[in-house]
């Protein structure tokens, strides 16, 4: 699908373009995805599809269900019903020989999220390893390649999100900016096709987030990459993302183009939110 | 002349023997320390596998030696397993015996170490597609033994002093040492207090130095 006609299915028709353009050719599907904790419905039957090259944005306010999705995306956690398909394959289940679906287990789900990364709000880099450790470690430990090898990409990397300088230095050396652009290069290091940011600026001084929206747009911008990010900065949202949902209560309850869900929305509960969000 | 008056030419002839019964007991604690860290780690491991059956083996085993007096276990290795056909020498029993003794209470401690391990570290390497093996071998081991490293280090020192134990087993460290060479003249006061300091110069000044090491690694 071309660019063109991606911004066409996030744009022109939101709702119907999503349902029932996408899903033959999207790169990732979720059907039907329920996940409770108990009592509580985190996410109540979903259906997302998500076209190659689209950078979606959710929003929506907290406990919605945003960041759920994003791990049940790359198999952190497992959906209570529906399936999640990434690449043409299914992430916990198969088809059987008479065309049915059966349920498999971990090692499959490994081998399908390999084409995701995610970036956390945390980062949750390795503290005892170097930034060029945090970003090799994927390279030499899942891809197999020399250290040699790895090394020289590990830097390529770094240099990309601009610390070069900092290769030797351990994450506590290092601000939560810098910390979360080696994080993103260490997510980078696997060329997934599906990138996911879960609130990667959240955690970071005011000061330091520019730096690390200014990375994800390069990326936005100079890659092929798919994109889902969970985020609260609007601006940044409308600025890069193709399409944006409006989470509520585990339910989707606004999906289109930045232009229509950010400016004119047609919910209540979307303006009530953007309100609350703007007036910050 | 009372025998507890100090007599200092006295001290001064049995301090070689004092010092071969020294060296035994180090010989007994760093073995002792090596069999209790892996046998610990080993627990550790088994009691957080997912196969119900080897963690409720592995809990019940450590319940067991905790729940146990050393001094007891160290009979029944040492008096009752020879009579099955198990023997080995009073030195390799008792090292056995303590190093099995605290394997439980490092296995508390390494478990204590890894659930520290913040969720993220888990998160990141499961979604890095890490294989199992190296997210234990590289990101998790690493960082739990880093933190347990001066508790582990206080077992050792504990450990240390309870070597002399193994002298009910017939073995020539320091404390059997000290009453050999006593009860030959009858004159316990030196060979005890020798062997006392002897402890307790070696057990404070390592309990000293793995303070300091603690403070350096909270200070970074």
């Amino acid at each position: 699908m071309s660019m063109a006609e991606t911004m066409i299915a996030g744009r022109a028709f939101p709702f119907d373009a999503a349902l029932e353009i996408a899903p033959a050719r999207a790169l990732m599907s979720m059907n039907g995805v329920s996940k409770r904790y108990g009592e509580r419905t985190i996410l109540d039957a979903i259906d997302l599809h998500v076209a190659p090259r689209e950078k979606i944005a959710l929003i929506g306010p907290s406990g919605s269900g945003k960041t759920t999705i994003l791990r049940l995306a790359i198999g952190l956690i497992k959906p209570d019903a529906g399936t999640i398909e990434i690449g043409g394959d299914y992430l916990w289940h198969t088809r059987s020989a008479g065309g049915g679906l059966c349920e498999v287990g971990e090692q499959h789900a490994r081998r399908v999220r390999r084409q995701v990364g995610i970036v956390f709000q945390h980062f949750n880099l390795f503290p005892h390893m170097s930034a060029l450790a945090n970003v090799r470690e994927p390279l030499v430990h899942v891809l197999g390649l020399s250290k040699a090898e790895s090394d020289a990409r590990a830097v390529d990397l770094l240099t990309q999100v601009g610390l070069k300088e900092h290769l030797g230095k351990r994450p506590g050396q290092l601000s939560g900016g810098q910390q979360q652009r080696v994080a993103i290069a260490r997510s980078l290091a696997l060329r997934p096709k599906v990138m996911l940011f879960d609130e990667v600026t959240s955690a970071l001084d005011p000061e330091l987030v520019s730096e690390v929206l200014r990375v994800v747009r390069e990326l936005a911008h100079t890659n092929d990459m798919t994109m889902l990010m969970v985020t609260h900065e609007i601006g940044f949202a409308a600025d890069i993302a193709d399409r944006v949902l409006m989470f509520d209560n585990g339910r989707i309850i606004e999906d289109g183009a930045p232009s229509q869900v950010l400016k004119e929305p047609t919910q209540a509960r979307t303006r009530q939110f953007l309100r609350a969000v703007l007036e910050r | 002349m009372s025998t507890l008056d100090w007599n200092w030419t006295f001290a001064w002839s049995i301090l070689p023997a004092l010092l071969t019964g020294f060296q035994l007991t180090v010989f007994a604690t760093c073995f002792g320390a090596i069999i209790a860290f892996v046998v610990g780690l080993a627990l550790t491991m088994l009691r957080m596998t997912r196969f119900a059956w080897l963690t409720f083996s592995a809990n019940a085993f450590v319940s067991f030696v905790r729940g146990t007096p050393l001094l007891v276990q160290l009979y029944v290795l040492f008096y009752v397993l020879p009579k099955w056909g198990m023997s080995a020498s009073a030195f390799v029993t008792g090292v056995i015996g303590l190093g099995v003794y605290y394997s439980a209470s490092c296995s508390e401690i390494y478990r204590a170490g890894i659930e520290g391990i913040a969720p993220g570290q888990w998160e990141a390497a499961l979604t890095l597609g890490l294989p199992i093996r190296r997210v234990w071998s590289g990101i998790v081991l690493p960082q739990a033994l880093r933190t347990v490293l001066p508790m582990l280090g206080n077992q050792v020192v504990a450990m240390f002093k309870e070597t002399s134990l193994m002298s009910t087993i017939t073995v020539m460290e320091l404390l059997a040492q000290a009453t050999n060479v006593g009860s030959i003249q009858y004159r316990y006061v030196e060979p005890l207090t020798l062997a006392g300091l002897l402890y307790f110069v070696v057990s404070y000044g390592s309990a000293k130095l793995i303070r300091r090491l603690e403070v350096d690694h909270v200070n970074g």
